[in-house]
């Protein structure tokens, strides 16, 4: 199938989240908790929850990354978001895949944190 | 699908010598025992150049480097690392002669102090598919070569670039371009060289391995300044991992219509050819010349066997013999460099970096 120039341009904004990905650059990072106590409190439902919110969105600029334990098990599931613009980082406890909704719609697309879903408010780094 | 993690794998020579493919084959079984295959996805990319500690992977969008991995390692990479969150300590590099890892990449020196131009998608790509080569952009600057500079433009643009070769005579790229194409005789080609008889050198393997695209983009410019359509890359056969990505990334251009006639449907015809070095040849560093009569012998069926006559060959391209395929004056192409500074659109600085190696810098 033989590519016109138009086409190069279709296939590398196919490819923006994958670069993303494999650069580790995007401008919002989500931690997904994932030591036993998250795994045992549901963080690889979460986790599907928060790839899923990025498939669904198209987000090209949304990167996903796992640690160990909080430190703060019974919070878990527990998930950080950060901008990388601005210099906060969240942190989102008991969460669910509802409210890892409700983080998607106000946080990492409108900027705004969720209070009622955070650990003590704002964190600053 | 997106995917959240991806484990670059290495996948050039050194690495494949020290059964990476078995290590990567393993991490495939391993993801799928434990179900994670939507989540991470794995990819083979070209040579990273740290080959003294392959087996290596990259899991991104961490950034961890792991070095010396062996088989058994994997289950716990997968468990700990890619489950858990918390990367396997063991597997980190560790600087020579210090204690202390260092678990990012970005971080190792051997990493940190490079500035990618040629090799800007090293292990951020899998050589084997065209698409991933097309998302970082290949085949732009051939699109805006042939839409809107004329020959003369190119080749203004990359002497403008100060490009030089990469061979001992660092040659300026530009002249030798604006040469071959003043030159009087038809039909001209351009002749890559991927010989690299230099002992232990293997940065053309690297950029081969891990970018063919760049390769083929960059003749295809070459091409077009000094009015050839058609190509040759001399490959040495030591290479064979090399030879088979160069291989299959020219079958997929031709597949896209990248190499062809009417290249974009701008007129443009081009197409590549490779000549293998003859196996277990002992020889010195190849150049223009015994590249020359390798070409020749190739359009004439010979097989691939290159002889030292360097005074035959001048002889036979200076007789320009009209009419035949034999005698056309040649052009030396300077791969991937040149596609680079018709990109950008910027000039570009040739530089001695501290290691004494010839570097072409974006010069802001």
């Amino acid at each position: 199938m033989k590519l016109m120039i138009e086409d190069l341009a279709k296939i590398r904004e196919q490819y923006r989240h994958t670069f993303a990905v494999r650069q580790g650059t995007g401008r919002v990072r989500i931690t997904v908790h994932t030591g036993e106590c998250g795994i045992k409190a549901g963080a690889r439902g979460i986790m599907s929850a928060v790839m899923g919110e990025i498939e669904s969105r198209r987000l090209h600029d949304v990167i996903v990354t796992n640690a160990g334990c909080s430190g703060q098990c019974d919070q878990e599931p527990v998930i950080s978001v950060e901008t990388t613009s601005g210099l906060t980082m969240t942190r989102y406890i008991h969460m669910t895949p509802d409210k890892v909704k409700r983080v998607f719609d106000s946080h990492v697309m409108r900027g705004e944190v969720v209070q009622n879903l955070a650990a003590g408010g704002d964190k600053n780094r | 699908m997106a995917y959240r993690s991806y484990l670059m794998v290495c996948g050039g020579t050194g690495c494949v010598a020290n059964q990476s493919m078995k290590i990567r084959d393993r991490l495939k079984t391993e993801i799928e025992k434990r179900g994670l295959q939507q989540e991470i996805s794995i990819v083979t990319t070209g040579c990273n150049g740290f080959c003294a500690v392959g087996p290596l992977m990259v899991v991104q969008p961490e950034g961890i480097f792991y070095q010396l991995i062996k088989e058994s390692d994997i289950p716990r990479i997968v468990e700990e690392h890619l489950i858990k969150g918390q990367p396997v300590k063991e597997l980190l590099y560790t600087p020579p002669g210090n204690g202390r890892f260092i678990p990012r990449m970005v971080d190792i020196p051997f990493f940190s102090d490079q500035s990618l131009v040629v090799l800007r998608n090293r292990g951020l790509i899998d050589p084997e598919r065209i698409d991933e080569a097309i998302g970082r952009g290949a085949y732009e600057a051939l699109a805006k070569v042939l839409t809107t500079m004329k020959p003369e433009e190119v080749i203004a643009e990359i002497k403008a670039s100060g490009l030089r070769g990469r061979g001992g005579g660092g040659f300026p790229t530009g002249i030798k371009w604006e040469t071959c194409r003043n030159a009087p005789g038809d039909p001209k080609y351009v002749i890559c060289n991927a010989d690299e008889g230099d002992p232990g050198a293997f940065m053309d393997r690297s950029t081969v391995e891990s970018d063919p695209h760049a390769v083929i983009e960059g003749m295809c410019i070459g091409g077009y300044a000094v009015g050839s359509t058609e190509g040759y890359v001399y490959i040495r056969n030591e290479y064979p991992i090399a030879l088979e990505r160069l291989t299959t990334a020219i079958r997929q251009a031709r597949e896209k219509g990248l190499l062809g006639k009417n290249i974009f449907d701008k007129g443009f015809d081009f197409d590549i050819r490779i000549i293998r070095g003859a196996p277990g040849e002992v020889r010195p560093y190849r150049g223009t010349g015994t590249l020359g009569q390798a070409v020749l012998s190739e359009q004439r069926g010979d097989v691939g066997q290159c002889s030292p006559d360097y005074p035959e060959w001048r002889q036979v391209v200076c007789q320009h013999r009209n009419g035949g395929r034999h005698g056309g004056p040649l052009g030396r192409k300077q791969r991937d460099q040149g596609l680079l500074a018709l990109r950008k659109g910027q000039q570009y600085r040739t530089d001695r970096s501290p290691n004494g190696y010839y570097a072409a810098q974006n010069h802001l």
